[in-house]
């Protein structure tokens, strides 16, 4: 049982660097729009514009 | 329900399903009007149908588009929301807001549909904020292209303003996160030290062990304390500041038991730790990340509420005098265009957009949206004025004398910004018991603790750890949680079928109402009227008579008076007074005419009552409600407009709804005895009044509540708003006028009349609810006070009953998260 001397501690830095990632994401607007991020996967497929092509379309222009 | 078709996109009954249809993927689609067939076919012209099957509610019904959008292509009208990007120059960004966005589905549909603009580069629609950033080549692509096919789509983009409220709003969402997070991971890592020391507690457990998990319980507590739970210990500072200065009786917010709880077991376990006793650190994180939960939920929603009223607050466009002083020069620009001095034109009912000085009219300000008060106080040449303010009648020209950044609005916003953080000041029954409680347990602990430390023959510590167990058993935890949980889930509930609450006493005051007062056109009838025929007794033409009711309504902002102005006129009134609720008095080529109810009419002409005005109300099967408008000048009776206003689906079977609750309903109304009669005869209304300006309909209301009526009133108009300010309970209609939305405690987002049973039945579960939880929540924190005084509970046990009673609390509340199917139907 001597273990959790080492592996509690690790815990602890574990958790401190989960903190700081997910500050970091908070400040850098992640969790700004909860309401929409959440359904967003359902929207991606076939239907939507190919994004070669239209990236395509954009470079003829320039 | 299910008999009527409803519209394809917009969801509104139709009325005739074979006139607009169009068919998609062997589906047969029927469509209410011709704009929401249009929006449909480019919507799935577009290959976006999946909007369709995606979408969680249905979309706003789009109106026209009229707003010139051409506008915002001039550089100095792009100023304020658009800025180069610095790498291309070709490359500008702007930031719009958007309103009517109501799901996921409506962002793919605006992202999917704009990037497949030549030109666009990046479009990203922030929900919440209701919000389009876009990104896009200056030479290929117009501004006003986007904000077209923005509105093409049925969706209704603005500039967006970027205050410092919406700023601390966003600083506020990110603090409560971050706490939340603290609170949620620290929870994580406590509850396994706990699970360690509660299994040794009952298998043995060496001591270095023990004291080992504690002291990094200790560590990963003390951030949830110091920084989570914060907000509390503020709150509750600040209630008992404003308690002692104000020396009233104790009615302490809940952020004080709250606080108390959160720091009673902290330092118990603080002290636990240096002596090796029980630590309670895990009922400490549980309990801050569940109220932390509840509260940015809470606040969420609020917020929310707070940025739609805010859209509909200000008018996108403004009406600029051309020269000063004269109303007939007007054209509409947007409203970041406004510079100092200019003056613009309000009408009745309207929301000033800048703070100014009257220069022409007068009107009443009603200026509740800052003191509260609603009456409204008059104001003439000479007098300032304040954006954000609505006026009565009128209309008014206003000179600018403050840029909005700097208005009493703003700083009032910044204000509240600050304070929606805190909880609606309505006390709640949970919270004038939890605070009670807590008297009386900090009573009770100090006799236990007074008790023990005289007659109590084991050592010190013993007496301490029964007064802690005290103060842990009976926190008022699950007493705290019980009405917000159980609150915010009945708020979801009801925002899905499209029952906005704007104040969070509805639901528990709806219990006590007995009198319904019901507005007639707009709120039971569609208010959208449309001209039936006219009874011509003058020497002109129809089309003149048409043009003189155009060029007199213009003015109004009654929903009769959109049945005239969409047709042109070349004529100009001058001297323009509206009535609000009986009509329109101008002047036009020198003749003084008046507009509207026959009572009015007959003010400056007595002879009209010769008019045979016996309502030709027909059997109505179709709903069709039709309603004479006089126009007279002061020699006779030109003509009477026959207009046709439809029932509103689901009146019936709401007024049925409440006559089996047994509530007494009553009809007030603005429109003349006649029609009102009728209307109420079809309805089987037997109380019913019309003629009622706003003054009458206040009287009348303040009587039935001196008779001990509790009213709730239904209303949409601008007569209705002091009504719905002094009315137990108010409900406005989503297409009501702005003022009648301010005032009322709740809105109907679909103005769906049925919807208000869905309130009614929802309220008295929620309120079932409550009771439920506070029922337990008292039973268990008074069975379990008298034992822990006794010394009969050990402080581990008081946390494990804590926490269990808290669960359950907020798992009955999860019930209220969807409305009972019988309600649905």
């Amino acid at each position: 049982m001597e273990s959790i001397y080492i592996l509690i501690p690790i815990a602890l830095g574990l958790t401190t660097l989960a903190l700081v990632v997910y500050f970091w994401s908070v400040n850098s607007g992640q969790f700004d729009d909860p309401d929409k991020d959440g359904q967003q996967i359902l929207f991606n497929h076939d239907n939507k514009p190919d994004p070669i092509k239209h990236k395509k379309s954009e470079q003829s222009h320039d | 329900m299910a008999e009527q078709a409803s519209c394809f996109h917009c969801g509104l009954p139709v009325s005739d399903p074979s006139r607009w249809t169009l068919s998609h993927q062997s589906e047969q689609g029927s469509f209410c009007c011709p704009a929401c067939k249009a929006v449909t076919e480019m919507i799935l012209a577009g290959g976006l149908g999946d909007y369709y099957r995606y979408r969680s509610e249905m979309a706003e019904r789009p109106e026209s588009i009229k707003e010139k959008y051409s506008l915002y292509d001039e550089t100095e009208a792009q100023k304020s929301f658009v800025c180069a990007v610095e790498s291309d120059l070709n490359i500008a960004e702007a930031t719009l807001s958007i309103g009517d966005i109501h799901c996921a589905a409506c962002c793919w549909l605006i992202e999917t549909a704009l990037q497949q603009i030549d030109g666009i580069i990046e479009v990203s629609v922030n929900l919440s904020a209701h919000k389009l950033l876009v990104r896009w080549h200056r030479q290929k692509l117009l501004l006003s292209n986007i904000f077209t096919c923005i509105a093409q789509l049925g969706y209704k983009p603005f500039p967006f303003q970027d205050d410092l409220y919406q700023k601390q709003i966003e600083q506020e969402n990110r603090q409560q996160l971050k706490r939340l997070g603290v609170a949620g991971i620290a929870m994580m890592q406590v509850g396994m030290l706990s699970i360690a020391l509660y299994a040794g507690e009952f298998q043995g457990i060496a001591e270095s062990h023990a004291h080992f998990l504690r002291w990094f319980g200790l560590l990963f507590c003390t951030p949830v304390v110091f920084y989570s739970a914060q907000p509390f210990f503020k709150g509750a500072f600040r209630s008992l500041s404003q308690r002692i200065s104000s020396s009233g009786f104790p009615i302490l917010s809940m952020d004080v038991p709250i606080s108390l709880a959160v720091a009673s077991a902290y330092i118990a376990s603080v002290y636990g730790v240096l002596f090796n006793a029980e630590v309670y650190f895990d009922s400490v994180v549980m309990f801050v990340f569940l109220l932390l939960v509840a509260r940015y939920i809470e606040s969420r929603s609020r917020q929310q509420y707070i940025q739609l009223d805010q859209r509909a607050v200000f008018p996108t466009s403004i009406r600029r005098l051309l020269q000063a002083n004269n109303f007939q020069q007007v054209e509409s620009v947007p409203f970041n265009q406004m510079v100092l001095n200019e003056e613009f034109l309000v009408l009745s009912g309207e929301t000033i957009a800048f703070d100014g000085v009257i220069t022409h009219g007068n009107t009443q300000i009603n200026e509740s949206a800052f003191n509260g008060e609603p009456t409204a106080r008059t104001a003439s040449l000479g007098d300032s004025v304040l954006a954000g303010t609505i006026i009565g009648d009128g209309p008014i020209a206003i000179k600018i004398n403050t840029l909005p950044t700097h208005s009493y609005f703003a700083k009032v916003e910044a204000l509240v910004a600050k304070g929606s953080a805190e909880k609606p000041r309505s006390a709640l029954l949970a919270n004038r018991l939890a605070s009670k409680f807590t008297l009386l347990v900090l009573f009770v602990a100090a006799i236990a603790a007074m008790y023990w430390s005289i007659y109590g023959d084991a050592p010190s510590h013993i007496s301490f750890e029964i007064v802690l167990a005290i103060l842990v058993v009976s926190c008022p935890c699950a007493l705290s949680l019980a009405t917000p949980a159980a609150m915010t889930f009945s708020y979801y509930a009801l925002r899905k079928v499209g029952v906005l609450l704007s104040r969070g006493h509805v639901q528990e005051s709806l219990h006590g109402i007995n009198h319904i007062i019901l507005d007639k056109t707009g709120t039971l009838t569609q208010g959208k009227f449309s001209l039936h025929s006219i009874d011509n007794f003058s020497t002109t033409t129809d089309a003149v008579l048409c043009e003189l009711a155009s060029a007199l309504e213009f003015y109004s902002e009654h929903p009769i008076s959109k049945a005239f102005t969409a047709m042109a006129s070349d004529k100009h009134a001058e001297a323009v007074k509206v009535f609000s609720g009986q009509g329109v008095e101008a002047c036009i080529d020198k003749t003084v005419f008046r507009i509207g109810s026959k009572k009015f009419c007959q003010e400056i002409l007595p002879t009209i009552i010769d008019y045979n005005d016996t309502p030709h109300f027909s059997s109505n099967k179709t709903g069709i409600t039709q309603q004479r408008i006089f126009m007279a000048d002061k020699e006779k009776l030109l003509c009477v407009f026959i207009l046709e206003d439809k029932l509103r689906e689901g009146a019936q079977a709401t007024l049925n709804y409440f006559k089996m609750k047994g509530l007494s309903v009553e009809i007030l109304s603005g429109d003349d005895e006649g029609n009102v009669a009728s209307l109420a005869n079809t309805l089987g209304v037997l109380n019913y009044a019309g003629n009622m300006t706003a003054e009458k309909k206040l009287q009348r209301i303040t009587a039935l509540q001196s008779d001990n009526k509790r009213v709730l009133m239904l209303g949409d108009g601008i007569n209705d708003a002091p009504v719905l300010a002094q009315a137990d309970i108010a409900i406005a209609m989503a297409e009501g006028s702005d003022l009648a939305k301010l005032k009322a405690d709740g809105i109907l987002l679909g103005s769906r009349l049925l919807t208000v049973i869905d309130l009614f039945e929802h309220s008295a579960k929620t309120r079932r609810i409550i009771y439920q939880n506070i029922t337990w929540a008292l039973l268990y924190n008074c069975s379990a006070l008298p034992l822990a005084a006794m010394g009969f509970i050990p402080p581990w046990l008081a946390a494990i009953g804590m926490s269990l009673s808290s669960i359950l609390v907020t798992l009955n509340a999860l019930r209220l998260k969807n409305l009972s199917k019988e309600v649905c139907e």
